[in-house]
């Protein structure tokens, strides 16, 4: 026994690191890539949120001061913004949520020209959102927009959208369902997974499409709305874009989402250190909240029929 | 798995040695540390027969980099005066124009040690960066050059810092109302006020205003039936940032810091009086477009030309932009007062970066350029206003620049030149402490005020715990 299988085990060594080898080898760039463009940078930026630098001068350290600043409400902007970017995602991550999740629902079904809908959900997410924001400054236009036009036009009430403190962030909020293409495709990818014996027998118990919506697709849709959730609060919390180009964080600030502040300070106002204390702090937010949700999936993500 | 772990050890050493490599790239040629603050360059100064002076360098191996801003109208003008100076020296110049974002591009290329040799540069953020090194110190070429006397340019033309000076600014602009003749001519107003003593009072210009803004069915805003929500041409126009304000401010004989003195005015009656009226053209009398009216008016030279408004405040770099417009009818006339006719300018400096490998060529360049001698161009044709008294004082100089042309209209002259002789200010973002952390807190605060909800009094109340610790008085 010992003599065969010795040479064996050496051989299956040899070809898995012969694999190993090349396996590395080719995920270098991408391996390369991360730790240079991202972890590296990840640090470097940890190490500046503790000193004053400015760009034109070399960093100095100043402890956890840029910290102290920021939750001793030195800086007029931080828990606005704050406020602005819960704000946003409170509002956006559900309405885009449900706006996925029923274009899914409606895509699923074999009707004539799926591909062709599909195709037509999924483009608006392929268009570069400074081309979507210009659009839709055009639209959301109070003279001269599209939308108040056609309010006009029917006698409703027209809206200042973007340019009032009070409707800002709920334009933006329901301007981002306009991307949700993405998400619908995960939704639509976890309803094509269900297996379809579990209708034939709410059929067979006599339910009707509400039963099988509520106590088959819904359930068996949990990990992929848990999926889709996580995503939507780390996207929700670092929308850049559309404030920056549209709105520049205005009126008066009511959308200064906290990646436009994180913006400012580091290239209009040059305090870098600020600026990465900032982003860390966001990052602590969105992994706060990450976990919050993932303790809370137990109770409420079923994977096969399992809690 | 050991050739796993060692694949990843290399890797991970190959990292480091990179981000070592890098970091230590950067500090080591960090001006921060290689030129204490203010000195950048000035201690060569005692040496002037220095490795630079004495050596003659071949031209053609002279490249330097120049940035700046501005419009399309202001490429075509600065590429043009680059290629003079380059035709002229030999040397290579590249161009980097910036049309927006421009300090966070140029604060980029510093933190990438890629900062040009010369450029344009705000004042406030000229300060700053020339304490941290980051600028050359031109002193020694003052010093060395008899032919500079500071006594020829305007007061705050040059810029100072201690003993050392910034740079010079590039040119000088000031403000004018400009106003489309057919509109006026239909609303049937002939005498504009050219000097500053007949400037309208503000009660005359919002009636004057009035009669230019005309709303869908030709009704003027002084017609009971004025109808405010659909406005064909507004009267009046002015941008909303700091510089139309502050030649508003100078009208009504203040500013953030009343004549550049230590005792702060921001708050006070007559500031927030400036503001108050700026904002009741909007929402009271309805002839001046809000911020939200704006985004739906194309840019200064089209509006003004497709009468979107009849007159706007505006810098007199406009004239660079208006002038090629061909069926663009245009004048000129005095800001309307307040109490005061106090005109303002200002300009950005050019400065000279300290990292530049040509500090002489560089100077030579930003010489060239400001000196309407060999650039009469960029004067003449609208851009910038000269530097040097003896342009608005001597005949044959202003002649050179100010005759009467497309970019020059009847009437620049009274308007602009004679009145920075005798009662004008420099802008305070040359001399202003904080000026732009200030302007970053009062001016989005100021939006309430335009679209109508809060008065100027309440939000200048509101923001005042905010702006006081940046109220630190004047640069001395």
């Amino acid at each position: 026994m010992k003599n065969h299988t010795a040479p064996a085990k050496i051989h299956i060594r040899r070809r898995w690191n012969a694999e190993a080898r090349y396996g590395l080898l080719l995920a270098l760039p991408a391996i390369l890539g991360f730790l240079i463009f991202t972890l590296g940078p990840l640090f470097a930026s940890l190490i500046l949120s503790f000193t004053d630098y400015t760009v034109s001068k070399a960093p100095s350290f100043v402890g956890v001061k840029n910290y102290v600043r920021l939750f001793s409400n030195q800086d007029p902007f931080f828990y606005k913004s704050l406020g602005v970017t819960l704000y946003y995602v409170v509002l956006s991550v559900p309405v885009s949520m449900v706006a996925a999740f029923l274009l899914a629902l409606m895509l699923k079904h074999n009707m004539k020209g799926k591909a062709l809908f599909r195709t037509i959900f999924y483009l608006p997410s392929i268009v570069p959102a400074v081309a979507t924001a210009t659009i839709f400054m055009w639209l959301l236009n109070p003279d001269i927009g599209l939308f108040n036009q056609i309010l006009k036009a029917v006698g409703l009430p027209t809206s200042q959208w973007i340019y009032s403190e009070k409707t800002v962030v709920p334009t933006l909020a329901f301007m981002n369902a306009w991307t949700v293409g993405g998400t619908m495709l995960i939704f639509l990818a976890g309803l094509e997974g269900i297996p379809n014996q579990y209708y034939e027998a709410v059929d067979i118990d006599g339910g009707n499409a509400w039963n099988k919506l509520w106590t088959v697709t819904i359930p068996m849709m949990t990990p992929t709305i848990f999926f889709n959730l996580v995503m939507g609060i780390i996207n929700g919390f670092q929308t850049f874009t559309q404030a920056q180009i549209m709105t520049e964080g205005g009126p008066n600030n009511a959308s200064l989402f906290y990646t436009v502040l994180i913006y400012r300070e580091a290239f209009k106002s040059f305090r870098m250190g600020n600026a990465c204390s900032l982003a860390w702090v966001l990052f602590v937010i969105i992994m706060l909240l990450s976990s919050l949700v993932f303790r809370s999936s137990s109770s409420w993500v079923y994977y096969e029929g399992r809690r | 798995m050991k050739a796993i772990k060692r694949i990843a050890v290399a890797a991970l050493a190959l990292i480091l040695c990179i981000a070592v490599g890098a970091c230590g790239n950067s500090s080591s040629t960090s001006p921060g540390e290689s030129k204490p603050a203010g000195q950048a360059g000035s201690g060569d100064s005692s040496t002037p027969s220095g490795s630079d002076a004495a050596t003659v360098r071949d031209p053609g191996k002279v490249k330097l980099t120049y940035t700046y801003w501005g419009s399309t109208y202001e490429k075509d003008v600065i590429t043009k005066a680059m290629q003079k100076f380059m035709d002229e020296t030999g040397y290579t110049v590249e161009l980097i124009h910036i049309p927006s974002d421009y300090e966070t591009k140029l604060s980029t290329m510093i933190a990438g040690n890629d900062a040009p040799d010369a450029g344009y540069l705000g004042p406030p953020t000229a300060y700053k960066w020339f304490d941290d090194g980051i600028l050359y110190d031109i002193k020694e070429f003052f010093l060395e050059d008899d032919s500079i006397k500071e006594e020829d340019y305007l007061p705050g033309a040059i810029g100072r810092r201690g003993d050392g000076i910034i740079g010079i600014m590039n040119s000088l602009e000031s403000y004018a109302i400009w106003y489309n003749k057919a509109a006026f001519a239909e609303a049937g107003i002939t005498d504009v006020p050219l000097k500053p003593e007949d400037a309208w009072t503000w009660d005359e210009f919002v009636e004057i205003a009035k009669r230019l803004t005309i709303d869908n069915n030709g009704r003027n805003a002084l017609d009971p039936n004025f109808d405010p929500n659909n406005i064909k041409q507004y009267g009046f126009h002015m941008n909303f940032w700091s510089g139309p304000f502050e030649a508003l401010l100078l009208r009504n004989g203040t500013q953030y810091y009343p004549n550049m003195q230590d005792e702060c005015a921001i708050g006070t009656k007559k500031f927030n009086e400036v503001f108050q009226n700026v904002a009741d053209l909007i929402n009271v009398h309805h002839v001046m477009p809000s911020p939200t009216a704006l985004k739906s008016i194309p840019s200064s030279s089209v509006a003004l030309q497709s009468r979107r408004y009849a007159m706007t405040l505006d810098g007199q770099w406009v004239c660079n932009d208006y002038a090629p417009v061909e069926d663009l009818d245009y004048g000129i006339c005095q800001i309307p007062k307040m109490t005061d006719t106090t005109s303002i300018y200002s300009s950005p400096f050019g400065v000279i970066f300290a990292d530049t490998e040509f500090p002489r060529e560089t100077w030579e360049l930003t010489r060239f350029i400001t000196d309407p001698v060999n650039c009469i161009e960029i004067f003449r044709d609208g851009l910038w206003m000269p530097t040097k008294v003896a342009y608005y004082t001597e005949e044959d100089k202003i002649a050179m620049w100010a005759s009467e042309s497309r970019a020059r209209v009847k009437g620049y002259c009274e308007v602009l030149i004679d009145p920075l002789m005798t009662n004008a200010q420099v802008s305070g973002e040359v001399y202003v402490k904080n000026f732009g952390d200030i302007g970053n807190i009062m001016y989005p605060a100021l939006d309430q005020v335009w679209s109508g909800e809060k008065t100027v009094d309440q939000v200048m109340q509101e923001i005042m715990p905010e702006l006081q610790p940046l109220l630190q008085g004047v640069l001395k």
